[in-house]
């Protein structure tokens, strides 16, 4: 007999495309980083190959949503042409920026979290949302910095984006670890500050730990690894405060071999079926 | 102040200075490093990118000398879109002028031919027509304009590049010898999704380059024919324009 699908997915990386349409494992949805798939050829003919036998989600990671400026036309109508060609389950980018003019960084670079903030990343999702016709899912970066001035709190920042234009949360519980680690928060006070009911998505991945010069440790962002156990704890308290929620196993350099990924996502999935069994006990 | 905010952390990402820390929180100790993961995220991300896109570069250059004159042109080029994919573009340009590879202009060559490569399989899709498919148009009286398919690009090389970067995609390398041999190049993708190089006479060369200025081309086509100067050369002309469009290098314009 099968065993029920997973509710959890994979972040779907090159070196596994054929190997994922030969064997099918069965995973709730993959997820694809929205610019590898802006051009054609092979590429986007296997992406549609995917979509033709699993949920696909689009997650972006150079849109630039916190730019104190407009969204760039062209990049935000090539994430329109993908979405219209795939139909993806959800539609993801971060509460970041990455450019200032036309210099931009393969990064996802810190917004402070102040009023002029929100009004910039309010004016750039509602517009990404209008011309995608896409609820948009934001995520919350990793943290290596904080800046002094500050209106909100990042799950208040967050939860209020929501509000004023009907977006969602992609809630990252290995970087809400990685900033509580690196900026000296509760991670768990940052769980429960986040409103349920805007969470769609979640993501868990594998961090490095790095040596400063005065001894202490930093914790970077990697997604070159197996989720580390403070991570799995974390995840598993906030399944039991939100309940349920899609996730997803990201692995984006040394990337293993396609079971140990699809292990990974059957690792959160047992997990979110125990916190939210016990969970049901209980009530 | 979230303009300063922006500017002044892309600037130090890029120049290596660290004027943000005014803006920051000094209670969290380290503000330096913190800045280095960023501007190291950066440098090293761009470095694998192009390590990627030119892997026949780097095996003519050494690991070592390819990663130091990577880092020169990283620490000059800004990525000047949020797509990653357009970085790069200006690499072969970057070498073909940079002094310590003036008596390997040939580098230079063998980059831009792994740029058109990796551009052509990156680019969007169109579909191509064939010589049959313009012959039923124009006998129908149908008025249209032909254009380079997206992933079409052209080099001039002065040296046998497509043949050395052709040598060093076969395991093991067996070794070949640089000569003196100029030649035009064209790349593309055909409708099966395979990239594909072909040697143009400059005739087409120049017709392809016309079109790419986006002038007419129905009147570049027929001036090129007609500049042809015997029978013969016209036939050949024809040939190689036949059996290039059934290749997949030509797309119906949107513009006419």
């Amino acid at each position: 007999m099968n065993s029920p699908p997973l509710n959890c997915g994979i972040g779907l990386r090159a070196p596994h495309v054929t190997e994922l349409l030969t064997t099918l494992p069965r995973l709730a949805f993959v997820e694809v980083h929205s610019e590898n798939y802006f051009g054609g050829g092979l590429a986007r003919k296997q992406l549609l190959e995917v979509r033709q036998n699993y949920q696909v989600s689009l997650h972006g990671v150079g849109l630039s949503l916190g730019r104190f400026d407009a969204l760039d036309e062209k990049h935000i109508n090539s994430l329109k042409k993908l979405i219209d060609d795939i139909d993806p389950l959800y539609v993801s980018d971060h509460l970041s920026f990455s450019n200032f003019g036309n210099a931009h960084v393969p990064d996802l670079l810190p917004v402070p979290l102040t009023n002029e903030a929100m009004a910039a990343m309010v004016r750039n999702v509602s517009k990404a949302q209008e011309i995608t016709k896409r609820r948009f899912l934001i995520e919350n970066p990793s943290n290596y910095v904080r800046y002094k001035l500050a209106d909100y709190s990042e799950p208040q920042f967050l939860n209020e984006l929501c509000q004023k234009t009907d977006c969602g949360i992609l809630l990252d519980v290995n970087n809400i670890a990685v900033s509580a680690h690196n900026l000296g928060n509760n991670p768990r006070e940052y769980i429960d500050a986040v409103d349920a009911k805007f969470v769609g998505e979640i993501h868990l991945a594998g961090y490095q730990i790095n040596q400063l010069a005065d001894g202490s440790d930093i914790i970077i962002d990697t997604h070159g690894n197996k989720v580390f156990d403070d991570v799995w704890a974390l995840y598993e308290y906030t399944i039991a405060k939100l309940g349920k929620v899609p996730t997803l196993i990201e692995w984006d350099c040394d990337i293993p071999t396609l079971d140990i990924l699809i292990a990974e996502a059957a690792r959160a999935d047992a997990i979110a079926n125990a916190a939210t069994n016990e969970a049901l006990a209980y009530a | 102040m979230l303009e300063t905010i922006q500017k002044t952390l892309i600037e130090d990402i890029h120049n290596v200075s660290r004027n943000l820390a005014p803006y920051l929180d000094e209670s969290i100790a380290n503000i330096g490093a913190r800045i280095d993961i960023f501007a190291n995220n950066r440098k090293f991300g761009h470095l694998d990118l192009l390590a990627s896109i030119y892997p026949t570069t780097k095996q003519l250059l050494g690991e070592d000398f390819f990663d130091a004159i990577a880092k020169d042109f990283i620490a000059g080029s800004a990525q000047a879109s949020g797509n990653r994919h357009e970085y790069g573009s200006d690499f072969a340009r970057f070498l073909a002028s940079h002094s310590r590879l003036e008596k390997m202009q040939y580098v230079g060559e063998v980059a831009a031919i792994e740029w058109m490569q990796f551009g052509a399989s990156l680019a969007d899709d169109a579909a191509a027509i064939t010589i049959g498919e313009i012959a039923v148009k124009m006998e129908a009286g149908e008025v249209f304009g032909l254009a380079l398919h997206p992933s079409a690009a052209i080099i001039e090389c002065k040296y046998n590049s497509l043949e050395i970067w052709q040598a060093h995609q076969k395991l093991p390398f067996e070794g070949i010898e640089l000569q003196a041999s100029k030649s035009n190049l064209l790349c593309w993708r055909d409708q099966d999704g395979e990239v594909l190089f072909s040697k143009i006479s400059d005739d087409f060369s120049n017709l392809l380059l016309i079109s790419q200025l986006k002038t007419d081309f129905g009147v570049a086509l027929s001036e090129a024919i007609l500049s042809q100067e015997s029978s013969s050369e016209t036939t050949i002309f024809q040939t190689e324009f036949a059996q290039l469009t059934d290749a997949g290098i030509f797309t119906i314009s949107k513009e006419n």
